[in-house]
């Protein structure tokens, strides 16, 4: 999700969490408006995210609490670890450290929310997966507020055609893998030695959904 | 420039016959779309496999086995791919290819299991077991993003039909290091920009910091980012600077590319009318710059990398503007590639120090030069 400027409506490129009381408070501001109330740059706070990977800084910075010691099942990473390293163990870390991992990936991104394709040639748009109507009324609705005529008439042609042509179907990377996956096949290296490998992520209660798509 | 066909096995140092690895071709010794500013584009994709730990909580043995597996993945999805197993090249090839673009430094220096795939037009590569299992890149020679994005694309849905990512619909690609996670995707464009920096030394006062800072400014606010020529930390030698982005959660693909394009588009205006105003006022000082910069690089006889990349910029720039003729903007693309330490190395086909390369280099520059 692209947020506006909470002050003039420009793009955000400033995203400010703050939390009060234990209430969560988020602003979103442009550079002039952040300079104007005096925000510290994102320089600084690029530096600051940096150092936060910094794995002298961690080592004196960390305090030992439950968040830190909570472990990863599948790599045996600790968030304090990650923290340190600045990477993680294993897919399976983005679930164990859910909360964590959102509100730091919102750090750095923006947001915690996926826009793009999928593996199997589906569209994901702000978390929720969509079809191809959707997704072009979508863009067909984002022409018209920018008052881009041109390329309105032309998604609005482009809906017109996928109405009146029959449904595609599947993309051809929509049906399951038909190579095999690493576990599946003795010729693969997964198989017979998947000890070393992590369990699968849909093992765990928050599963990613990861083997659902495939 | 050696290549796959005039020098089919070099690296005798190399262990056992992996040691020799097949040149691609050079891609930067053609030209590409705005290519008086636009040097090359590139864009990656950063995958992992479901099922495999992320390099750093490899299990013994599981980072081999993933390698293995991976190569016959990429033979299956195109078989004309060269493969390299790293571990079996000499540290002499592996610069060889880090500076092709083919591998990242990291890559080339790394100890563990781990490989290339890349195609004989060196437009393509595919690290195995980098940072991430798999780093799908494709280049182009001046400014194509369009062509890149269906490219890496194509590459990686023929990929995803026969391995299982690890994906979920709510961070989307799952990468080792957050800063990727999400589209996995980096769209990097490099620039040649001398007359934004050159106005420094015309306009004290008005100089390139400015204009490289506007840059910036500008870059950061389409969540952009403006680095030197060899990417992350590096400074920006010979005035050649890399734009890419820096989100890959939140924001289509799409828009990325369109934000990288756009800002492109405006550096590259900028650039060309500040060389047409260098042009219309400084013109007899500009000349100097350039054909000095030609009288050094074609009578020198010891050059360090730095002072020559120097040199071949004003030379690009020259060529750009007409005011010079003797030699074209992909031959010195050329140059700039086969004069680092790695190719004159594999040239020699035995390690050299570095007085010996500052001799190489100046020779090798000389006698291109000579001969366009």
């Amino acid at each position: 999700m692209i947020h506006r400027c909470a002050r003039c409506d420009s793009p955000a490129t400033f995203h400010l969490t703050d939390i009060k009381n234990g209430t969560k408070t988020e602003r979103h501001l442009c550079e002039e408006c952040a300079k104007a109330l005096q925000v510290p740059q994102a320089k600084k706070e690029l530096q600051n995210l940096l150092k936060s990977f910094d794995p002298a800084h961690a080592m004196t910075r960390s305090r030992p609490s439950s968040k830190g010691s909570r472990v990863c099942p599948d790599c045996g990473i600790s968030y304090v670890e990650f923290r340190q390293n600045g990477r993680f163990g294993c897919a399976r870390d983005y679930d164990i450290f859910a909360k964590e991992v959102t509100a730091l990936l919102e750090r750095i991104h923006g947001s915690a929310v996926y826009s793009g394709k999928t593996p199997d040639g589906g569209q994901i748009i702000d978390g929720v997966l969509v079809d191809e109507v959707t997704e072009v009324r979508a863009r067909l609705a984002a022409a018209i507020e920018k008052e881009d005529y041109e390329q309105a008439a032309r998604l609005r042609d482009e809906i017109r055609r996928m109405s009146t042509s029959p449904s595609p179907g599947p993309s051809p990377g929509t049906g399951p893998s038909p190579g095999p996956g690493p576990g599946a096949s003795a010729s693969t290296p997964g198989s017979g030695g998947r000890a070393g490998g992590p369990g699968r992520p849909d093992a765990g209660g928050a599963s990613s959904g990861a083997a659902e798509t495939h | 420039m050696p290549g796959a066909d005039d020098q089919p096995s070099l690296f005798p140092e190399g262990p056992g016959s992996g040691g020799a690895i097949e040149l691609p071709d050079l891609w930067l010794q053609q030209s590409g779309p705005e290519s008086d500013v636009v040097v090359s584009s590139r864009m990656r994709l950063a995958r992992n496999l479901d099922g495999f730990h992320f390099k750093p909580r490899f299990a013994e043995g599981e980072c081999d086995r993933l390698e293995v597996h991976l190569k016959q993945v990429l033979r299956d999805v195109d078989p004309a791919l060269h493969y390299h197993t790293l571990t079996q090249l000499s540290a002499t090839a592996r610069k060889v290819m880090f500076e092709r673009h083919l591998i990242s430094r990291e890559h080339a220096a790394d100890e563990h299991a781990r490989g290339v795939g890349y195609t004989g037009d060196g437009r393509t590569s595919i690290m195995v077991n980098e940072e991430d299992h798999l780093r799908i890149q494709v280049f182009a020679p001046g400014l194509d993003l369009s062509s890149l994005d269906h490219r890496v694309n194509d590459l990686d849905d023929r990929i995803a039909r026969r391995v299982t990512y690890s994906f979920d619909p709510r961070f989307g690609y799952r990468t080792s290091c957050p800063t990727n996670t999400g589209t996995g995707l980096r769209v990097s464009v490099m620039l040649h920009l001398p007359a934004l920096s050159f106005r420094a030394e015309v306009r004290p006062g008005r100089g390139s910091e400015q204009d490289i800072v506007r840059m910036q400014n500008a870059a950061q606010q389409l969540g952009l980012t403006v680095r030197g020529l060899f990417g992350e930390s590096s400074r920006a030698e010979g005035e050649f600077y890399q734009i890419s982005n820096q989100v890959t959660l939140g924001r289509a693909p799409e828009k990325t590319i369109r934000d990288v394009q756009e800002l492109v588009d405006l550096v590259v205006g900028w650039e060309r009318r500040n060389r047409e105003s260098h042009l219309n006022e400084n013109k007899s000082r500009l000349e100097d710059h350039v054909w000095r910069a030609w009288a050094v690089l074609t009578h020198a006889r010891r050059m360090t990398s730095s002072e020559a990349l120097g040199h071949l910029s004003a030379l690009r720039l020259g060529v750009s503007l007409k005011l010079i003729d003797t030699v074209d903007v992909a031959s010195i693309q050329g140059l700039m590639v086969a004069m680092r330490p790695g190719h004159l190395q594999f040239e020699a086909e035995t390690e050299l120090s570095a007085d010996q390369r500052d001799e190489r280099r100046a020779r090798l520059i000389r006698e291109r030069l000579a001969h366009t």
